[in-house]
């Protein structure tokens, strides 16, 4: 009971607590009603996924559709990893998803600790062009990153698909506001003790941004796992897909087996959704900073 | 230049470690971005070398082709449809989770989930949950309450049902973002408020929506530009047999797309890449116009 | 101290990256082959993939030349060779559409199998159904042989309907008697589009192009009559405009009668087994001029020029197009949800398949068309299905949506 509370309560006298008090518990209620009917919109999708999945063939088109499943299978699993080398797609991802995230972590902390605390010819104009491009819609550059990863003959393969994005302005963008709050008399008294720049990088940055990176390291994760249109773009050949474009080749080849695509759909959100709930806490906090710091 | 190259040698470490992403940076962005606009100006299909034909393209692309205004209005529609009312529900949602309730965190996970599932995922589940005739669980919903069966993915109703599908998707990212904006409103104004016998409504009208302006001009600006580059969905759920993006006659038919088409499907290069540079001065001109708008009532 | 310590973190930064690619390579990166080895795109199923890589082993007994066979979908197939190309990372061999040999091979991206290996080619394409041999040849070029082939074909109920439809007016008072109880038929390949559109189109007599392919003849009389004719099954017959289960409505009976593509032969037996005995498959139904002729579809087989082991490619090429072969690819299908029916007439006749599905089958594909072998001919459908669905939807008049595509299709000519 604050100040502002027991104002009132004198000033409104005994009659007018209760009803002011009905008034906020059919809100509550309200507010519980509103909430329980949207998360169930939001999750009922979802379940009809992980249900159609294990449903056998004769029982996916049938009528009336049902969430029900009579000869429960998991036949489409099987299918899944064995004709179509699903899990060959999944290595795919996640060795690109971890190579671009760890570059970014090292590239944008670096760079952000530059034009931090360090004073260079340029740095102001850099970083007003780095601000600049964030702006430049991915189309613009589309088509001729292609032609520029075709050059180097890097079309189809990891090289393409890790490369353009093992540093992004976003993230040294990030790493930098974080690291402008570093005291500058820890770094001094580093270069005092005869610190070389790359050790007082390793000593001190890293261990005091470790919220930011491990935002960072989240938000490039899930944006890379995720990543459809540079891999439609690059990729040709089967072996080298990532799990968005699996995921819109069984979209395409099995029209009517949904269970395969259903099963597909399962594989590829797992594992986002797992590292979300561990990493819950930096993954909101990381987008609300951006939110904020815009 | 002696003084610059001391002045360089001081700094070696700086140049150094912005290197790499220096060098990624002029690579994919700064040199594609000019490549594209020489581009623009000429034919281009990438087996022959360009061919310069001046502002031709723009020329055909702005009044000889009509599947581009048609593109643009698709557009316009799926931005008018998802930006206004993702903000207001996700708006109300943020609101009902900041209210003293329990279960915050196990909601904002509900919410939150199909923000980070990967849009194709979700466009395949909802492709399938638009399925036709009665064997759609949709079509199946409505048909139970005796309402008529929807072709959802037909001419009329796909732009609708991506747009649907979109602002599902949106929600949550958009509510964390107005959480983060409603926790930074000091409780000081809302306790000022009822001391003055400010009703509910008063409150939101009066404190909530004015000290909300700063994040509610960033999710509105964000939320403009991602949906004006909406593409994935409109490539699973018009995807047919015949490669071709966009469903029956363009019924879905979004910039991106148009984009994609011709330059990936068709590999007319010049023609894609005047298309790019026309979109990056569409989305200029609405974030300014966005800002003005917004802005003009920031001031509080 | 600082100057010491920069080639440190310059070699870290090495270091670093050294590790990162090594990663790449270690996952495979693309190693040079020392032996012989082939890589084949198919447009159709992993399993079918799979399999022809099993035939591979059998051929790399035989030849010593490694066989790996990639399944591609047919939605991107196009753009997927198209940009292969300009990669200029093709494989040796790549399944395609009847067309797209010519079209790929007028960009040099393929092999004119007529000037490298004439004498075999004749003897392979000399037992091919007409129509799949009108598509594939462009002037004295040919790039591309065939792999398989699709027909088009009517499916119906026969426990429902005692004789299926012969004539378009039999077609047509058939499904006013399914209206008047809520059925109808559905058209499930080709669909609103020109593949839909084709037989009932040479039905007629009409045809895209005249005889030379050197001008375009959709606003014949002809092509109206049949335009008009197929648009009305839409709009007065109750035809479903979007896509529906087909097995599942048949099988409940709401569309006891559909035409589709041969390969639902095999998904009928899948999804639908306990309708086994209860349906049929018929020729189409003919047009006023007496003619039944159907849309004969398919994938076919074509060396691109980048390919550094042209023979050993037309070797397995010959190897996929002998009897033999063809049974073993045909009788593999009937495990898999996969289609496959050989493009040899030669080979038909060994077919193991019953009578009652083989004699409609021989029938209707000796009678069927492909699409016209006119450079041009892939940009220029696009405009040819605008036209049908603005008659259908939009209730554009027929002449006048005829007659804007074929004025693109005029456009597209290139000879």
């Amino acid at each position: 009971m604050d100040i502002a509370e027991i104002k009132r309560l004198e000033a409104e006298g005994p009659g007018r607590p209760a009803s002011k008090k009905r008034q906020q518990q059919v809100l509550k209620a309200f507010v519980y009603i509103f909430l329980m009917v949207g998360s169930f919109v939001m999750i009922v999708p979802f379940v009809w996924m992980i249900v159609t999945s294990f449903k056998p063939l004769e029982e996916i088109n049938t009528y009336p559709p049902s969430f029900f499943i009579r000869k429960p299978t998991i036949a489409a699993y099987i299918e899944l990893f064995s004709i179509i080398p699903m899990g060959r797609y999944f290595l795919n991802s996640l060795i690109v998803t971890c190579s671009i995230t760890l570059a970014n972590i090292f590239f944008c902390s670096l760079a952000g600790y530059a034009f931090a605390k360090h004073r260079f010819f340029g740095r102001d104009k850099l970083f007003l062009l780095l601000v600049g491009s964030m702006m430049i819609p991915w189309q613009v550059n589309l088509i001729p990153s292609f032609v520029i990863v075709k050059k180097f003959g890097w079309l189809n393969s990891f090289y393409g698909l890790i490369i353009p994005a093992m540093s992004g302005a976003f993230g040294i963008f990030l790493m930098r506001q974080f690291i402008m709050n570093i005291p500058d008399d820890l770094i001094d008294a580093a270069k005092i003790d005869g610190c070389s720049e790359f050790t007082i990088y390793r000593r001190v940055i890293l261990p005091l941004i470790q919220p930011a990176l491990a935002s960072l390291a989240i938000f490039t994760f899930m944006g890379q796992w995720n990543n459809f249109v540079w891999p439609l773009v690059i990729v040709y050949s089967s072996k080298m897909r990532t799990i968005p474009i699996a995921l819109s080749v069984l979209n395409g080849q099995f029209g009517t087996n949904f269970a395969m695509v259903m099963a597909g759909a399962v594989v590829a959100t797992l594992p986002v959704l797992i590292v979300f709930i561990a990493f819950q806490k930096y993954f909101i906090k990381g987008i609300a900073l951006t939110g904020l710091k815009a | 230049m002696n003084s610059a190259l001391k002045e360089f040698n001081k700094q070696k470490s700086a140049y150094i470690f912005i290197a790499p992403s220096f060098i990624i940076f002029t690579v994919f962005l700064i040199i594609p971005v000019f490549a594209s606009l020489y581009w623009s100006l000429t034919e281009y299909n990438i087996l022959q070398p360009p061919k310069f034909v001046g502002f031709q393209n723009y020329i055909n692309i702005l009044f000889h082709d009509p599947r581009f205004w048609k593109a643009m209005a698709n557009t316009v529609i799926f931005v008018a449809g998802t930006v206004p009312t993702s903000i207001a529900i996700s708006l109300l949602l943020a609101i009902a989770i900041d209210q003293n309730i329990r279960f915050k965190n196990w909601f904002k996970t509900f919410f939150f989930i199909p923000s980070i599932t990967s849009i194709i995922a979700i466009s395949v589940i909802w492709k399938w949950l638009y399925a036709s005739g009665k064997y759609g669980l949709f079509n199946h919903l409505l048909t139970s309450i005796g309402l008529p069966s929807v072709n959802w993915l037909g001419v009329t109703w796909t732009l609708p049902s991506i747009i649907l599908m979109s602002v599902w998707g949106g929600l949550g990212y958009n509510m964390i973002l107005f959480l983060a904006g409603l926790q930074g409103i000091p409780h000081v104004f809302y306790e000022a408020a009822e001391v003055d016998g400010a009703s509910e409504w008063d409150k939101f009208r009066n404190v909530t929506l004015p000290l909300l302006r700063p994040t509610m001009l960033f999710v509105t600006i964000m939320s403009v530009i991602s949906a004006f580059q909406v593409f994935e969905q409109v490539y699973i759920m018009t995807y047919n047999s015949e490669g071709a993006v966009g469903g029956t006659l363009d019924c879905a038919l979004t910039i991106v797309a148009y984009l994609y088409e011709t330059g990936f499907q068709r590999f007319s290069m010049g023609y894609a890449s005047a298309l790019a540079y026309l979109i990056f001065f569409i989305l200029f001109i609405v974030t300014i116009v966005n800002m003005k708008i917004v802005e003009k009532k920031v001031e509080y | 101290m600082h100057g010491r310590d920069i080639p440190i973190a310059i070699a870290k930064a090495l270091v670093f990256s050294l590790m990162i690619f090594t990663v790449f390579c270690l996952a495979g990166c693309g190693k040079v082959p020392e032996e012989k080895k082939i890589l084949m795109w198919l447009v159709g199923s992993e399993k079918q993939a799979q399999k022809i890589t099993e035939l591979g082993l059998d051929f790399y007994k035989q030849t010593g030349v490694k066989v790996s066979c990639e399944a591609i979908s047919w939605g991107e197939a196009h753009s997927k060779y198209l940009t292969s190309v300009v990669g200029e990372v093709t494989p040796d061999i790549g399944t395609m559409g009847l067309t797209w040999g010519t079209e790929f091979g007028n960009l040099g991206a393929m092999v004119d199998l007529n000037r490298e290996f004439p004498d075999d080619l004749s003897e392979l394409t000399s037992s091919i159904f007409p129509g799949l041999a009108g598509s594939i040849r462009y002037n004295d070029s040919i790039f591309a042989v065939p792999f398989d082939m699709s027909e088009y074909i009517m499916f119906y109920r026969c426990d429902i309907i005692k004789e299926p439809p012969r004539t378009w007016k039999a077609l047509t008072s058939l499904l006013s008697e399914l209206n008047s109880s809520g059925r109808s038929m559905i058209i499930d390949w080709g669909g609103m589009g020109w593949i839909g559109y084709s037989p009932f189109l040479w039905q007629n007599g009409g045809d895209y192009y005249d005889k030379d392919m050197t001008s375009a003849t959709l606003d014949s009389d002809k092509a109206l009559e049949a335009m008009k004719f197929f648009t009305s099954l839409y709009k007065s017959y109750e035809v479903p405009v979007e896509n529906r289960p087909v097995e599942q409505s048949f099988k409940i009976g709401e569309y006891p009668i559909f035409i589709s593509g041969n390969w639902k032969m095999k998904s009928l037996s899948d999804i639908a087994p306990e309708l086994k005995g209860k349906w049929a498959i018929a020729t189409l139904p003919a047009g006023p001029t007496g003619k039944k002729t159907g849309f004969i579809g398919g994938r076919v087989m074509g060396i691109f020029s980048l390919s550094k082991h042209k023979k050993e490619a037309w070797e397995f090429i010959k190897y996929l197009s002998r009897p033999d072969i063809q049974i073993k690819l045909y009788e593999d299908t009937l495990e898999s949800h996969d289609t496959y029916l050989p493009p040899n007439i030669k080979t038909w006749n060994l077919l193991p398949m019953e009578d009652s599905f083989k004699r409609p089958l021989l029938d209707q594909a000796m009678d069927s068309k492909g699409p016209p072998s006119v450079l041009g001919w892939d940009d220029s459908t696009r405009f040819i299905d605008t036209a049908i669905q603005l008659v259908v939807l939009k209730n554009k008049d027929a002449g006048a949506a005829l007659k804007d595509a074929d004025n693109e299709l005029e456009r597209r000519i290139r000879r």
